[in-house]
């Protein structure tokens, strides 16, 4: 959480309530609070020490080096098997140059043959507070309602180590190095190609785990490489090659290979450069991890899930960073990069969700875990109640997993993941926001969502349908399937982000991009349908070529495309006009080369599970209005869009399935 | 000196493996073959007969999830020669020198057509087909070459490297590329490097006074260009390390010289023995051949960065040795290839 000028600085307490919000995110191997803070005085280290023996000979190694240490006390102490930790000031600064460097030989020294000590934070404008336990039991541990006023920024972190063990603090989030402090969701497989890159430029010592590298990574690209914050954050998000267009780019990300981030990954970090104070927040371009942002008129939010947000802020306008894209705030600027093209639209359906007056029985989910709420939907719905309304829901997950019969279920708030998970029969509707794998193997009932929707939505949906009203995330509509007389329905009022519909096998996705028109942003992201074997995609209007399926790199086609001309086979104007085609895709080719020089190129896109796609840019036929137009209405009604429904069926879709597959038949709907 | 011996020979099972990637055997070309769940490949069934053998790499996890490469991307293309040349695949062909002259022009076109290098050391001649092409062709001779831009000089032993001649090759706007025996010893490495050379080719074929197995060699070129001593630690990255010997199989082997540093790799029996050239072989089906033999090399080196969680091969994979581990080998061994042993985190 970072504050914006003229707001109060943000209390050690708050940073406390939005990690707890999602203790269940973590575990009792580690946690960790971070900040930031513009004004600064003097340089202050702080390290970890098993011994108190260890401890001294850690500060004379550190004096040796820097000058002389002065001991500001042990913050909290050790007892023999969690070390303690300890704070020094630096009244003499030699710099940043000579501290990296002193830390980095110190920490290597007492690291073998086992670790006695070890140097974790040494910036003028950051600190640290970490350990091994859940955040409550670290915040505790530091008094940190007690000793700390405010700050400029705030990170906080709960632990699921997935790389190195959890007993001891060295592991914990966050990371520092520098001026930066960062946490890390996730799991980087380009590890070792990160320490190589990393031992290259210096650094000797790496505690062992993944997270650690990212802050030694943003500490040299800006405070050594001085690159702008911009370009470092571009190479560790580590787009994908084709859209690294310039040639500055393209050399800057094969000299920085080694600084380039892999595997799944979400990074929040704070950041002081001396004149301001900097939030970066990173998303992997597979966007296996979630990341939710956010702002109001005082703060600017980073975190896991929305609810953490909410608690915060209420009335936060929030978003979701594209795949492999980065947010950039500082305190004076605000949001400098959104991380998401055109967040005016995007953010629109926000704007307004209802909030009519709760029906039937209503229940004050605020105080309850996901257990008792299922417990007592359970119970009210074999007792034949309708209608529930859940008011003040707050994160809970596996809302109505195991919860059976026709009853309808309100939702005000924002329920955790998993909604509706495995859902045959209940009808719920969110007045709000929803989380992660909403309606995972769905086989039955609805969801109706005011808000926006994340990612995994409908994941192996097959019966009922989801009708959101926002935006959706990644990876909607994957193993979508259909089977004897249920199909799936899965709707999307604004737009989607990538693999939509991926694996699909069965049912029917609509995305319509509801005030998107005429905007050149795709109300798809890339690699749609890649992988489909049955169902169907309609997007409304028009889907570049480029986002659908998936495609082999174009400098590869280009290259054997070129390949042939230089040997003669391919004349030199046709090469052109292919070179000068914004897709080169299988339908592209088929139009401009002959049979045998065809069969040649597309062994560049088949292998043994290569299914052509047909996308067609058209009307809806007579069968498909017959079929979607209850689906359609429904959303309109229900979302208070009757007026743009109208019309939307006579306009043009890009419709996505296939080719073996048959034409649409319409399926007599059960609710007759 | 040497772990094992580099006279490997190839087994049945890795030739039919290779002929029906390539579409000498079997129904499905250009695809790998799927095996079976399980295997009996070495170290754990199979006696090892290379420091490859003994190493394994990275399976996915519930938190690193694997990536499908049929449907999600993979990244395998590689910029070498400080990004001015782009590979669509970390590989090569090498070993030209004894195919009739059609079978070698065919093979430059067919690797520049896939985008991958075609080495022409041993060849005493250039090919025509390198006109046009000449980004993608290690051309051997130093002297009077027509049309390729990537010029290899022979080095055996630090005394050989010559700045100026290195500054001459420049100056014809050619790249100067140092082949090298796969040598242990470091200077060698570090005198290539601080002459500016723009790439370096390990050949462990090439007879040298202090031999080591390639596995080695390469990790250690790695190591001593990383050395933050070594020109600010950039040098690692502006040099492209290039990899071959006539004992590697497939495309198991190229992906681990890729975790210990090797940028490309070059093919030398292997490719030929799986396609089956002779002198009988007509050029345009040795050029299906090897392409189909290429696209299943590249669908391998997917799946198993994939398995990893790997999305990239070129930043993600190469020097990267936490995305693998050894069983049993020598401790020394471990500690020069600076993989660490099975079991360790």
């Amino acid at each position: 959480m970072l504050r914006k000028r003229g707001a109060p600085p943000i209390s050690p307490r708050i940073a406390f309530t939005a990690i707890e919000c999602v203790r269940y995110r973590g575990s009792r191997f580690g946690a960790g609070f971070g900040l930031v803070n513009l004004q600064t005085g003097v340089r202050r280290m702080k390290a970890f020490a098993v011994s108190e023996q260890a401890e001294r000979e850690l500060r004379r190694e550190l004096s040796m080096r820097l000058g002389e240490l002065e001991p500001l006390g042990c913050e909290v102490a050790g007892d023999g098997l969690t070390p303690g930790s300890y704070v020094y000031a630096l009244r003499q600064d030699p710099g940043d140059e000579a501290v990296r460097r002193a830390v980095q030989e110190v920490n290597r020294k007492f690291f073998r043959p086992s670790i006695r000590a070890h140097v974790y934070a040494w910036g003028r404008h950051v600190d640290v507070f970490k350990g091994v336990g859940y955040p409550a039991d670290v915040y505790q541990l530091y008094d940190l309602e007690r000793r700390l006023r405010g700050a400029d920024l705030w990170v906080s972190h709960t632990r699921q180590p997935t790389n190195s063990p959890g007993r001891l603090p060295i592991w914990s989030h966050p990371f520092s190095s520098g001026e930066w402090v960062a946490v890390h969701n996730g799991d980087v497989s380009s590890f070792g190609a990160n320490m190589s890159f990393l031992e290259s430029v210096g650094f000797l010592n790496f505690v062992g785990t993944d997270s650690e590298v990212i802050a030694f990574l943003l500490d040299h690209l800006t405070s050594v490489e001085r690159l702008p914050l911009e370009e470092a954050c571009r190479i560790l998000v580590n787009p994908f090659e084709d859209y690294v267009q310039d040639g500055r780019s393209q050399g800057r990300s094969v000299v920085f290979r080694g600084a380039r981030l892999d595997g799944p990954f979400t990074v929040v970090a704070g950041y002081s450069d001396g004149k301001d104070v900097y939030m970066v927040v990173l998303a992997d371009r597979f966007k296996f991890r979630p990341v939710v942002v956010g702002e109001d008129e005082n703060y600017v939010y980073a975190a896991s899930e929305e609810v953490q947000i909410r608690a915060v802020s209420p009335d936060a306008r929030v978003w979701t960073l594209e795949p492999g894209s980065f947010m950039l705030a500082s305190s004076s600027r605000g949001v400098i990069i959104a991380g998401r093209k055109r967040l005016d639209l995007f953010v629109r359906p926000q704007l307004s969700i209802p909030r009519p007056e709760p029906v039937g029985h209503v229940i004050d989910a605020s105080e309850l875990g996901y257990q008792q709420i299922n417990r007592l939907l359970r119970e009210l719905s074999q007792r034949g109640v309708s209608d529930v309304s859940l008011l003040n829901v707050r994160g809970q997950r596996y809302i109505g997993v195991g919860v059976e019969g026709h009853i309808r279920v309100r939702i005000y708030g924002t329920p955790g993941n998993c909604l509706a998970n495995l859902n045959d029969s209940i009808d719920f509707e969110v007045f709000g926001s929803v989380q992660d794998d909403v309606g995972d193997v769905m086989h039955g009932g609805s969801v109706v969502v005011h808000g926006d929707a994340r990612d995994v939505l409908g994941q192996a949906l097959q019966g009922g349908e989801i009708l959101v009203k926002g935006n959706a995330g990644n990876r909607c509509g994957i193993q979508m399937r259909e089977y004897e007389g249920r199909r799936p329905y899965l709707v999307v009022g604004g737009r989607v982000d990538d693999y939509l519909g991926e694996y699909m096998a069965g049912g029917v996705i609509v995305v319509l991009g509801l005030g998107y028109e005429g905007s050149d942003v795709p109300v798809v992201g890339r690699f749609a349908g890649t992988g489909m074997v049955g169902g169907r995609i309609y997007v409304r209007g028009t889907v570049p070529r480029s986002h659908i399926g998936y495609l082999p790199p174009r400098r590869d086609v280009l290259q054997y495309l070129r390949g042939l001309w230089l040997d003669g086979e391919l004349d030199g104007r046709a090469f052109e006009s292919l070179a000068a085609c914004e897709h080169l895709d299988p339908e592209t080719l088929s139009r401009h080369l002959p049979p045998d020089l065809l069969r040649r190129v597309m062994k560049l896109f088949e292998h043994k599970y290569f299914r052509r796609l047909l996308v067609e840019e058209r009307h809806l036929n007579e069968a498909e209005v017959h079929e979607l137009g209850p689906v359609l209405r429904a959303f309109g009604e229900k979302f208070s869009l009757e007026r743009e429904v109208k019309g939307l069926l006579d306009e043009k879709f890009t419709v996505i399935h296939p080719s073996t597959a048959q034409a649409p038949k319409p399926v007599v709907s059960e609710e007759g | 000196m040497r772990v094992y011996s580099k006279r490997l020979g190839m087994d049945d099972r890795t030739l039919s493996h290779l002929r029906q990637m390539s579409g000498v055997e079997g129904r499905m070309p250009g695809e790998p073959p799927i095996v079976s769940m399980g295997s009996t490949a070495p170290p754990f069934v199979e006696q090892p007969r290379a420091v490859l053998d003994h190493i394994v790499s990275d399976g996915a996890q519930v938190t690193r999830p694997s990536i499908d490469p049929y449907r999600e991307p993979v990244e395998t293309s590689v910029h070498i020669f400080g990004g001015a040349v782009r590979l669509s695949m970390p590989l090569g062909v090498s070993g030209l020198s004894d195919l009739l002259e059609g079978l070698v022009e065919e093979v430059v076109r067919t690797c520049y057509r896939m985008g991958v290098l075609a080495d022409l050391f041993g060849l005493h001649y250039e090919p025509s087909s390198v006109e046009g092409r000449g980004d993608y062709v290690l051309t051997h001779a130093v002297r009077g070459t027509a049309a390729a831009r990537n010029v290899q000089v022979v080095v055996l032993g630090d005394d050989d490297v010559d700045p100026q001649l290195v500054e001459r090759i420049r100056a014809e706007g050619r790249r100067p590329v140092a082949r090298v025996p796969s040598t242990r010893t470091a200077d060698l490495y570090r005198a290539v490097a601080s002459a500016r050379f723009d790439a370096i080719v390990i050949d462990e074929d090439l007879e040298g006074d202090t031999e080591v197995d390639l596995e080695l060699a390469v990790a250690l070129c790695d190591r001593v260009l990383r050395d933050p001593s070594m020109g600010g630690g950039r040098l690692r990255y502006s040099v492209t390390l290039i990899a071959t010997s006539s004992r590697l199989r497939g495309s198991g082997d190229v992906f681990k010289l890729l975790g210990l540093g090797a940028e490309v790799v070059l093919l030398k029996d292997s490719w030929k023995l799986g396609t089956n050239v002779s002198r009988d072989t007509r050029p345009s089906v040795l050029a299906e051949r090897l392409e189909n033999l290429l696209l299943g090399m590249q669908k391998e080196l997917k799946l198993l960065a994939g398995a990893a969680g790997a999305s990239s091969l070129h930043s993600t994979v190469c020097g990267n040795r936490e995305l693998f581990r050894a069983v049993e080998l020598d401790g020394r061994v471990l500690e020069a290839l600076g993989v660490k042993a099975a079991g360790s985190w």
